[in-house]
């Protein structure tokens, strides 16, 4: 642990008009510089130096973030190989369902973990807003994506001249699930960006 | 996020109030650190019904706390 106190002596420039301290900018050399990697890595933060540790609710996001991507990322891209190597899909729907209990069962898991070591916290108005602006950006993602999908598949009925694309019917539940998850994964990186920025 | 044009004395009035810390100032008003740390930057306006309360914890008019300054 390095002692701030010896390296950067209190500046009175650094006060908030004489009532707080802020924490100073330290001059740079290597020692101040490996307790400024060291703080930012702690605290999880890259835009200031000593800015706030991470809240529950961020940490929660981030892990439900990291096993969304995991585990729906690795079924897709399995989905996708079989796909491009044109090899019969089957027990998709088994696939499917395993895949779902399995985020299920680990999103129980982590976010009971981080519920127990730290204390919850009940939702303010700004939480409120947050979770309001990330549903909207979700909801936005999910519609794109949608139309897109009825673009796709209804164009080439109108002029036939267009290839027919349809796709195979068992990834029909495949794209669906996909962009579900993807309209999940705009909320919870929305809500981490808004939580990290400040709102 | 462009900072908002509602400014306050809040940083002040905490430190009036015998160096009051931001988690005590939550809990008075029943919001998270978090948000009185964005409302502290003037990075997030808060209701009317909570910048009341605040201005109720520190005893003061609502105008000594926030001002609009656009």
């Amino acid at each position: 642990m390095l002692d701030l106190r010896e390296s950067h002596p209190v500046n009175p420039e650094n006060y908030c008009g004489g009532m707080c301290r802020l924490a100073p900018v330290p001059p740079l050399n290597v020692k101040n510089h490996l307790h400024h990697v060291r703080n930012t890595i702690h605290y999880g933060s890259f835009l200031r130096y000593g800015h706030t540790n991470m809240s529950t609710k961020e940490k929660s996001l981030l892990a439900s973030l990291v096993i969304t991507l995991l585990v729906f990322g690795n079924f897709f891209l399995n989905t996708l190989e079989l796909a491009l190597a044109d090899e019969p899909i089957t027990n998709i729907g088994t696939s499917l369902i395993n895949v779902v209990i399995s985020v299920i069962i680990l999103e129980i898991i982590v976010q009971s973990l981080l519920a127990s070591l730290s204390s919850s916290q009940e939702d303010d108005e700004r939480d409120l807003l947050i979770e309001r602006i990330s549903l909207r950006n979700g909801y936005v993602c999910l519609s794109v994506g949608i139309w897109i999908w009825i673009a796709q598949t209804t164009i080439p009925i109108w002029w036939v001249d267009l290839p027919q694309t349809y796709l195979p019917e068992a990834l029909v539940p495949v794209v669906l699930l996909l962009l579900f998850v993807i309209a999940e994964v705009t909320v919870t990186v929305t809500r981490l960006f808004y939580y990290r920025r400040g709102f | 996020m462009a900072p908002t044009s509602i400014k306050n004395n809040m940083r002040r009035l905490r430190f009036d109030a015998n160096e009051m810390t931001q988690q005590t100032l939550a809990e008075h008003v029943g919001v998270t650190r978090q948000t009185i740390i964005a409302i502290e930057a003037a990075k997030y306006s808060p209701s009317l019904e909570l910048a009341f309360k605040i201005a109720d914890v520190f005893s003061v008019p609502f105008e000594k706390v926030f001002q609009y300054k656009p």
